[in-house]
């Protein structure tokens, strides 16, 4: 079994990763990005929950984005016609990389937080797509990785680019007058 | 010379004595062991096949094993509602702590009294109102006949006394040794010769003959609820065991085993009801079966199984309360917690039998109350009933259109709690595809979904209140004899009690009416304004100290002003003479 | 189910449409996710899935999953899921919760839930507070923890789920972390396919009332060594550990309780079933 340093941390070594062929690579390319976008959505609706609707709008837009990834990878390679099970997915455990953890969240998180999070699963998908690459069986897979490994690297650049246009948040940024609620 | 034989000669057997009459109630005692409930037993089951009808009751001392222990027969040609006022006959297979039974056992100068103890120092209670003394020496007889037991010899006493065709006693007891073998089988026959012979020498009026041969049963009101509950389509139970009601339980368990059923022993009363909803939910017919302190347990989730519309069966059989209060005696004191014990306004059907019979009817027709209207039924039975054994006739077979209303194929808009003109919706059981839905004690939508929504507590509170107000309970409701203008409301085992000072104050049936109510909650008030046209007078009588019943009627019931009120407490069950005393007083 | 179909269900084919109450942050959101892997995982179809629950942020569960669910009351989802299961056996059952439903006020059904072996998975998502009732100390809270109800802390020693479960017959045993929601599924995938009662103790932080859980992240890791089937030997090394360590800790092989059931639970209840030939001769004299 995983431990608790899963694919969601990024940091873990070089993957036991052998994408045999095309079809496989395109699989986990297009749940990278479907799931990556479901989870953007949830974290929005959690946000929009909570009142923040700044960041709200902020993880409805990454999901928009990257749902838009997952469509065009879909029309431009068929890439969701692989039905796979979860088990079969070559990250190690069960979650695609590009998800942020639920744990991360805040509700008064600001959107340099929230971007930085973004950052750090950009950064993961990256790294997987580099670890395809540099283990893959033949040339034909190893340029399609190192194309995704391209497109992830755009993203990092663009998150971090969006990133300088918030404040980092201030040392009181968690401070709520209120008391929680009893349900 | 014992006080025994001193009474013995003074009585002289008469010509009158030897009459038939068609109602005779006997008593045994004996200490713990002595077996004089299996006596009893025999006895009674033997008038059942003779074609008469009867009733036994059993009294014992706290301990579990070898306290002193009464058994209180009644036989008639008459259907019997409740013990005797008094004994005619008293058997004491010995006197050991006898005196404990001093208020149950009613005894008069007509009663015989025989001592199975040669010699015995007689308590109070069976010289001092006087009665008839004979003496059986049961050690001596015994003891000249190897392996004759005394309680067979009282058997065979008790049974020639009061006119019992000795064949039916001799194949019972056969029946009852056919295990032990033939000696065994040849002692017992040779022991009840041997109480046959004693009887001969006492003269006590004899039972008249047996009514025309019409099927009898003899079962208790916990096997007939329990079998009503089978009748009624029950499948599963989860139940905690609890005196008076683990009879249920315990007749029930290797029963549903042989129908594909099963009970299981739960750990509590908080988990006999949670399983039961459990099983309810994945589409059985139910019922847990406990007293008034695990009613208590339970009612928080019976609270559940009304917001999340399961239905299910809880039997209380109620005894003296509160707390442990006294576990082997009967009172009518649960109907407030099970009406009103619920949290929140959690509509829900609360019924009670009024004879051992009707346990079985009501069981079974409460079944189907909550399963047509997916609701709990709570069942009001008692002690008196549950662990009382009687000669009835055969009921009748029922059969209710009972149905579950469930969603055999929802579609895309599937709504669990919708909202429609009966109040209740199609359940989808889980399996059913499309149906999925969580089954929610916070209040929900019609979806199910959470929802503290004013809109949709009303519509959900409304919608459960209309489907038990508007259902159709037809005449079952209650039980009405009699169309006199003095009308007594009563209900569970009162009832009995109350019939039966009924035909003694009012033979010709003149001048009262009786109404029981089968149906407790929901309230009837149009339907008992009815039964009550035209009375000038009205009753109410209940074992409750603090009126229980009364005070519901009062409130719930258009109960006009002027109705009276017969209630008092148990441990001491109620007998026709109190009753009657108490309607001659009424009425005049 | 053919293999084809079976690959066909997703996690998101586990999820309802329901939004989760639950505050941003919150362990518990990462165990539905964990949850809904393991099923599409299994691939029993929603349908034949019923996830039982009590009351607490945890007990909201049932709702938020596609499958048929039980949110009853606070504390009794054990015995409502025993009792379904019972009569069900068809149905893959899962009861969940909190640490104060199942192990303080559902403390009893706990106990008897371990020893009846009925199948069942439980999952407790354990945060060490009452987070529903706005942060009272739950039976798994460190004494010292201060808190409103109970200043200074309540003195008393955790309640240990762990050893306790192995002790009342248990049949499988796990501590999980909801930060390694792959980790959790694939526990909870040989929770639910293992015969008779697993327990599944998940370590979920409570950001709101308890802060300073967010750095059980750091503090969790794989239990070093193998899973046994020795309950004596499972139960010192859970004694003696730090509480952090996460994985299958025991896998026992006691033969689940089942008794039969044949009346089919699919079947309609009651149709006015008619008196049996047998138990009316018992009452014949």
């Amino acid at each position: 079994m995983s431990g608790p340093e899963g694919p969601k941390r990024g940091d873990q070594g070089p993957l036991a990763i052998a994408a045999t062929d095309r079809e496989t690579l395109l699989a986990h390319a297009y749940a990278i990005e479907q799931e990556a976008a479901e989870r953007y959505e949830a974290l929005a609706e959690q946000m929009y929950d909570c009142g923040n609707e700044e960041v709200a709008g902020l993880f409805a837009k990454l999901a928009e984005i990257e749902a838009k990834h997952a469509a065009e990878l879909s029309l431009e390679h068929g890439a969701a016609n692989k039905p796979m099970a979860l088990a079969d997915f070559m990250w190690e455990g069960l979650q695609s990389p590009e998800v942020i953890p639920f744990e991360e969240m805040h509700y008064l998180m600001q959107p340099h937080q929230a971007l930085t999070l973004a950052l750090a699963a950009e950064r993961r998908a990256l790294l997987f797509y580099e670890a395809v690459a540099g283990q893959a069986a033949n040339e034909d897979m190893r340029t399609l990785a190192a194309e995704f490994a391209a497109e992830e690297a755009e993203h990092v650049r663009l998150v971090l680019e969006w990133q300088q246009r918030y404040p980092e948040p201030e040392p009181d940024w968690d401070d709520d007058m209120d008391p929680p609620m009893s349900l | 010379m014992t006080q025994a034989e001193t009474q013995k000669r003074a009585s002289v057997p008469d010509a009158t004595t030897a009459l038939a009459s068609p109602t005779i109630a006997f008593a045994m005692l004996g200490s713990g062991g002595s077996g004089v409930m299996t006596a009893a037993e025999i006895l009674l089951r033997a008038a059942a096949r003779a074609g008469y009808f009867g009733l036994m009751t059993k009294s014992f001392g706290p301990q579990i094993r070898g306290g002193e222990a009464a058994a209180f027969v009644t036989l008639s040609t008459q259907p019997v509602e409740t013990q005797a006022d008094q004994v005619d006959l008293l058997f004491a297979i010995d006197w050991k702590n006898a005196g404990r039974f001093a208020g149950e056992l009613q005894l008069s100068t007509d009663t015989l009294v025989i001592s199975g103890e040669a010699g015995a120092e007689l308590p109070d209670i069976a010289t001092a109102p006087r009665p008839r003394l004979e003496e059986i020496n049961l050690k001596a007889l015994t003891r000249s006949h190897k392996g004759t037991r005394p309680n067979m010899v009282a058997l065979g006493a008790v049974a020639g006394a009061i006119g019992l065709p000795r064949d039916a006693i001799a194949d019972l007891v056969q029946e009852r040794l056919s295990k032990k073998g033939e000696a065994a089988m040849a002692q017992g026959l040779t022991a009840v010769d041997l109480g046959f012979d004693e009887a001969a020498n006492f003269a006590l009026a004899q039972l008249a003959p047996a009514p025309e041969d019409t099927p009898r049963w003899i079962i208790s009101g916990n096997q007939a609820a329990g079998y009503g509950a089978i009748r009624g389509g029950v499948r599963f139970a989860a139940a905690y065991p609890i005196t008076p009601a683990t009879e249920i339980l315990e007749w029930l368990a290797p029963r549903l085993q042989k129908i594909g059923g099963l009970l299981v022993q739960a750990e509590d009363e908080l988990a006999s009801i949670n399983m039961i909803i459990g099983g309810s939910f994945g589409g059985a017919a139910v019922l847990t079966a406990t007293s008034g302190p695990g009613l208590a347990l339970m009612s928080e989730s019976i609270g559940l199984a009304v917001a999340a519309e399961i239905p299910l069966l809880v039997i209380d059989v109620m005894r003296g309360g509160p707390s442990t209060g006294i576990p082997t005696k009967s009172e009518q004191s649960d109907l407030n917690i099970a009406v009103y014990g619920l949290h929140g306004d959690a509509p829900h059907v609360v019924t009670a039998p009024n004879s051992i019979s009707d346990c079985l009817f009501t069981a079974q027709w409460s079944t189907h109350l909550a399963e047509s209207m997916q609701v709990p039924a709570i069942m009001l039975s008692d002690q008196s009933f549950g662990q009382a054994l009687g000669i009835v006739e055969k009921p009748a077979e029922l059969a209710f259109a009972t149905r579950r209303a469930v969603a055999e194929a929802p579609g895309q808009d599937y709504q669990r709690y919708a909202l429609t003109a009966t109040g209740v919706s199609p359940m989808a059981l889980p399996g059913t595809p499309g149906g999925q839905y969580t089954a929610d004690g916070l209040e929900h939508s019609e979806t199910g979904t959470p929802s503290s929504g004013v809109a949709d507590h009303n519509r959900q509170l409304e919608k459960r209140l209309r489907k038990v107000v508007d259902f159709e309970y037809g005449d079952h409701w209650a039980q009405i004899e009699g169309d006199g203008t003095a009308a007594i409301v009563t209900w569970g085992s009162a009832t009995g009690p109350v019939r039966q000072a009924m035909r003694r104050v009012d033979p010709e049936g003149r001048r009262l009416r009786l109404i029981s109510l089968r149906l407790i909650s929901p309230a009837q008030p149009a339907r008992l304004a009815r039964a009550l046209a035209g009375c000038s007078q009205i009753l109410v009588v209940e074992q409750s100290q603090m009126a229980q019943f009364f005070g519901y009627l009062k409130a719930q019931f258009e109960l006009p002003p002027m109705a009276d009120l017969y209630a008092r407490p148990g441990p001491q069950p109620f007998r026709a003479a109190e009753i009657a005393a108490k309607l001659e007083e009424w009425l005049s | 189910m053919t293999a084809e179909t079976a690959r066909r269900l997703t996690a998101r084919d586990y999820k309802s449409a329901l939004k989760p109450v639950w505050c941003p942050g919150c362990g518990d959101f990462s165990i539905l996710s964990a949850i809904t892997m393991a099923m599409a995982e299994i691939a029993r179809p929603p349908e034949e899935v019923a996830v039982i629950s009590g009351i607490g942020c945890s007990s909201r569960v049932p709702a938020y999953t596609n499958c048929y669910g039980f949110h009853g009351v606070h504390g009794r989802a054990l015995p409502l899921a025993t009792g379904l299961k019972l009569s069900r056996p068809d149905l893959l059952v899962i009861a969940a919760g909190g640490d104060g439903d199942g192990y303080s006020i559902g403390g009893n059904h706990f106990l008897h839930a371990c020893r009846r072996n009925v199948d069942l998975t439980y999952i407790v998502m354990d945060n060490q507070v009452y987070g529903m009732t706005k942060g009272q100390p739950s039976p798994t809270t460190p004494p010292e923890w201060d808190s409103a109800m109970v200043p200074g802390g309540t003195g008393l020693r955790p309640f240990h789920p762990l050893v306790i479960a192995l002790a009342a017959g248990a049949n499988f045993v796990a501590r999980a972390f909801s930060g390694d929601p792959s980790g959790t599924a694939q526990i909870l995938v040989d929770a639910i396919r293992h015969p008779g009662f697993s327990l599944i103790e998940i370590l979920s932080p409570c950001v709101t009332f308890r802060p300073e859980e967010r750095e059980w992240a750091k503090q969790v890791h794989p239990a070093a060594v193998e899973e046994t089937g020795d309950r004596a030997q499972a139960a010192r090394r859970v004694l003696t550990d730090d509480g952090f360590n996460t994985g299958i800790l025991y896998c026992g092989d006691r033969a689940p309780y089942q008794p039969a059931f044949a009346a089919s639970g699919m079947e309609p209840a009651g149709g006015g079933a008619a008196g049996n030939a047998d138990f009316d001769m018992e009452f014949r004299p």
